[in-house]
């Protein structure tokens, strides 16, 4: 059995475990830049929220721009809200190995590393981090585009760059499992936008080798939007735990996989956590527990819950524990 | 000689193969065979883009496949449009379109702006992380019909909201279409927008439906 796995099994019920770790901010009043800048102030906000909410357990803070930037990418980096690449750092294709010489880890890598840490001393729930899928970063590196239209075009240039990508996420992988981190999750949203078969060629691959390179650490991957179309390529990545988007239909989902894999979802993070009622968050998530009773599942939103949404439906959505 | 209606679907079809070079050729070969410029964008290079949003909505092509027919097709534009006066195209309406501030993804919107391009609108374009006001400013510039947004956050999705808001009070005859990864017909709703484009498939439909509208109320 799959760590994952077992430690629904040990759980003896189904684990709730949000993506919302930003709305810890609330309570704080600590601005989204601050949080992820200053890992002193990230672990205040989560372990907040921690007292807060009875989460399962708990996410750092998303950040999908960790590596990009460390890799020489400019940032948007607003004070309330996600950071995100302005410019991609790739000039010349001919000059991707100069981009990664001497580079392991660095940026604000140890930060994360650091906020794992503070949350595994101080509480006794897992603790989970994020690490950034190949794919998107190669589209960081290079822009996004033109990473769409290498797949087509420049196979071997991408892959080269895909196999550079790859290693350096390893390495903070590792950095995260060795501060403590049960569990890493790896965001790989530009992969939505790729058929199957691109998918399986330019990600599911690389993927694996990230996973099977930190085989310590429970292992998710997560890709946002309709991903109806990847979920048997993303179980051969070998995740423990496939964490699906509002989008997919998740016992369709849970029909169509061949082996132990743990679905983790999906309750709307914008039509139900933002602009629902507790009511219509809890009649959600019940839902969702009753269809997925006795299988291998996680409770959880289908992708990050913006900061502002209401707390009161984050509770909601943790109310549900006590009944099944 | 290759009649007409052939080259248009042998064009459309390259289109749609992303046969970039094969695209040129059949352009040129248009323009040797005297066909109206005007006319080969619109059964050849549009048709072939009508095909490529169907395709994509049947979940057969992904977005690198649009992005390579949009290539083969710009290869077919830029020689046609070389040949056309100013102002004889993209007559059915004019559409103000921009990813809303804080936001830098832009690849979709991109795409519909394409779409709606070949679809024989005129489109302007206001870029990505384009500040709110900017959005009723453009229109009052260009006394658009229908101002287009996308956002691809669900943080930056707020600012649609106060644009609809400013339209509103600005330019009540206006309509809006939304878009983008968070966007969903609840979404839709809640703001008040008047068209939701799901995909880059389904947009020409949309703004088609909203130009009906239009001329309703007129």
């Amino acid at each position: 059995m799959n760590k994952l796995a077992q430690y629904i099994k040990e759980l003896g019920r189904t684990p709730i475990i949000p993506l919302a770790g930003s709305v810890g901010l609330q309570l704080t009043r600590t601005s989204m830049k601050t949080s992820l800048t200053d890992s002193g102030r990230q672990k205040e906000a989560l372990l907040a929220l921690c007292r807060e909410v009875e989460l399962d357990a708990v996410f750092t803070i998303m950040d999908l721009t960790v590596e990009a930037e460390y890799l020489g990418c400019r940032l948007k980096f607003p004070e309330d809200e996600p950071p995100a690449v302005a410019e991609p750092a790739l000039s010349d294709e001919e000059k991707i190995d100069d981009l990664f010489e001497g580079k392991a880890v660095g940026g604000r890598m140890p930060l994360f590393a650091e906020v794992v840490q503070g949350l595994k001393a101080s509480l006794d729930m897992p603790v989970c981090a994020y690490v950034i899928g190949p794919f998107t970063l190669a589209g960081q590196v290079m822009d996004l585009a033109l990473a769409m239209k290498a797949t087509r075009k420049k196979p071997e240039m991408l892959h080269h760059l895909l196999s550079r990508c790859s290693d350096l996420i390893i390495h903070y992988a590792r950095l995260l499992t060795n501060a403590g981190a049960d569990l890493v999750c790896i965001l790989e949203p530009s992969a939505m936008m790729i058929s199957a078969s691109k998918f399986q060629e330019f990600s599911s691959h690389y993927c694996k080798k990230i996973i099977s390179n930190n085989a310590s650490a429970m292992s998710v991957l997560h890709i946002c939007g309709d991903t109806n179309h990847l979920i048997s390529e993303m179980e051969t990545t070998g995740a423990e735990g496939l964490s699906l988007d509002s989008h997919v239909d998740i016992q369709a989902a849970y029909d169509r996989l061949a082996g132990e894999t743990v679905l983790i979802g999906n309750v709307n993070p914008v039509d139900e956590i933002t602009f629902g009622t507790p009511e219509s968050v809890r009649e959600k998530s019940e839902q969702l527990i009753r269809a997925m009773e006795g299988k291998n599942f996680i409770l959880s939103t289908g992708c990050d819950v913006p900061q502002n949404a209401p707390l009161e439906n984050i509770k909601a959505m943790i109310s549900v524990k006590r009944k099944n | 000689m290759m009649d007409r209606e052939k080259l248009y679907i042998q064009m459309s079809e390259a289109v749609v193969k992303f046969e970039e070079e094969r695209v040129a050729e059949l352009a040129e070969k248009s323009l040797e065979m005297g066909l109206d410029p005007v006319e080969t964008i619109l059964h050849a290079l549009s048709a072939g883009m009508l095909i490529v949003g169907d395709l994509f909505e049947k979940k057969e092509y992904f977005v690198p496949e649009i992005l390579m027919c949009a290539e083969a097709m710009q290869a077919g534009l830029d020689i046609l449009q070389a040949r056309i006066p100013k102002g004889s195209t993209g007559n059915k309406g004019r559409i103000v379109i921009g990813t809303v501030f804080g936001d830098v993804h832009d690849i979709g919107k991109n795409i519909v702006k394409l779409m709606l391009e070949v679809g024989g609108y005129t489109v302007y374009d206001l870029g990505r992380d384009v500040p709110l006001e900017k959005f009723v400013e453009e229109v009052n510039r260009t006394n658009a019909d229908i101002v287009a947004m996308s956002a691809m956050l669900t943080t930056t999705m707020m600012g649609m909201k106060k644009v609809i808001e400013m339209i509103r009070e600005s330019n009540p005859r206006v309509r809006v279409m939304i878009g983008g990864a968070p966007v969903s017909a609840e979404v839709v709703k809640r703001f008040g927008a008047d068209g939701y484009a799901k995909t880059a498939g389904t947009v020409l439909e949309e703004a088609e439906k909203l130009f009906k509208r239009i001329k309703q109320d007129v």
